[in-house]
């Protein structure tokens, strides 16, 4: 017997899944108002078709609405980037657009819930070193980078990490493995040793 | 440090990183999509009788829509106007290059053996034709004239058949002494020996 999520489960899940989800689009997209639209449009979709799924199948359906959300997004920048370049020529330059996109709640500090590095040394030492973890996913290939997060982010197994990338076990465990070697040749690159 | 202990090193950072590097806007904006999603949350349960007054939850009412089916009879209709047109295409390309084959490939009927008429064509010379019309006229039978009068009665201008009846007509309802009169005009534009004969013939019954 299955039992249905109800909406306090589906909302704890989502609550639970947001930010891991935002980061991976923006890993995907390298644009934090996309990255925004791509996580909307996935949550949407999940409750409005998905609602009455059980709660344990609901990581796998979000993973992969998300993921075919963010493929959608590359499809129409394809198709959008080739109008832009073909009339770029008559659009105007806006040098005051980044003075409008600036928003005060940005500035604002994030409250620290963690223990982890209070020592302001530590804490910055670590912020650079997660700064260089995030450049290195968006330099990885889409490919690898979706096998590296769901496995060893997402903690899910190969069997889902494979159903949610349609493709074999045997090919997420292939990226898997050159996502950590690019990873580590990365991080060696800049002085970092984990 | 193998590839497992580093993913998961590696994953430990980024879980770290929502934590301490998020904005506080980007963290305000997910919660606005998630009670968005959340507002646009349609449960499809409901209770349904499965029998023996019991009841169960179902929710597969939306795979049956109008919407749905007309799009599958749109797209059966389409199938099927293709396919026909396609097949009616495919026939009659058929039916060509079988003739063409047959035409190309088969023996020619003994039939055509026999027809002369190629020969016959072929074998005249170009000038023959115009030399050999009156040969041809010659040849012709006597119902073939008879036939040709009329064909050349139907040839002559309407003009022409008009007047010859006029004529005709004209000449019927003339009275007789129009005619005597014709007779003597006539008989004036005799050579003149014969008028002298008539001026005898004329003193000979007076006296």
């Amino acid at each position: 017997m299955t039992i249905l999520a109800t909406r306090e489960e589906l909302s704890d899940f989502l609550i639970e899944t947001e930010r891991r989800s935002y980061k991976q689009a923006l890993f995907a997209v390298h644009d934090e108002h996309a990255a925004l639209d791509i996580i909307q449009d996935s949550m949407m979709k999940l409750t409005a078709k998905y609602a009455s799924k059980p709660v344990e199948e609901l990581p796998l359906l979000f993973q992969r609405i998300l993921q075919n959300t963010i493929r959608d997004y590359y499809r129409r920048q394809k198709t959008r980037s080739l109008w832009t370049t073909l009339f770029s020529a008559f659009m105007p330059k806006d040098q005051t657009k980044g003075q409008e996109d600036f928003d005060i709640l940005e500035t604002l500090p994030i409250k620290q819930e963690s223990n982890f590095a209070k020592a302001p040394d530590v804490q910055l030492e670590r912020a650079q070193l997660i700064g260089l973890v995030e450049k290195a996913m968006e330099i990885l290939p889409a490919r690898q980078r979706e096998a590296f997060l769901l496995r060893y982010w997402e903690e899910m197994s190969l069997t889902e990490t494979a159903a949610i990338m349609n493709c074999s076990e045997g090919s997420v465990k292939t990226h898997c493995s050159r996502a950590v070697h690019t990873l580590a040749i990365i991080l060696k690159e800049k002085g970092v040793k984990l | 440090m193998n590839e497992q202990e580093l993913g998961k090193e590696i994953a430990k950072l980024l879980n770290h990183s929502i934590n301490e590097n998020m904005k506080q806007s980007t963290v305000y904006r997910l919660q606005s999509a998630r009670r968005t999603a959340l507002e646009h949350c349609q449960p499809t349960l409901k209770i349904m009788s499965s029998g023996n007054g019991t009841s169960v939850y179902g929710g597969h009412d939306g795979y049956f829509n109008i919407g749905k089916l007309l799009l599958l009879l749109t797209v059966l209709f389409a199938f099927v106007l293709v396919s026909t047109t396609y097949w009616q295409f495919l026939e009659k390309g058929k039916y060509t290059t079988v003739n063409d084959t047959e035409l190309l490939a088969d023996d020619v009927p003994t039939d055509t053996y026999m027809d002369n008429e190629f020969e016959l064509v072929d074998d005249v010379p170009t000038d023959t034709y115009m030399d050999n019309e009156f040969e041809l006229i010659d040849d012709v039978p006597s119902d073939t004239h008879v036939d040709n009068v009329f064909e050349l009665v139907d040839d002559l201008p309407t003009d022409t058949l008009v007047d010859n009846e006029l004529e005709l007509e004209l000449a019927d309802d003339l009275p007789t002494d129009t005619l005597v009169d014709n007779e003597l005009e006539l008989a004036d534009d005799l050579p003149t020996d014969t008028g002298i004969d008539h001026k005898f013939d004329k003193w000979l019954d007076s006296n």
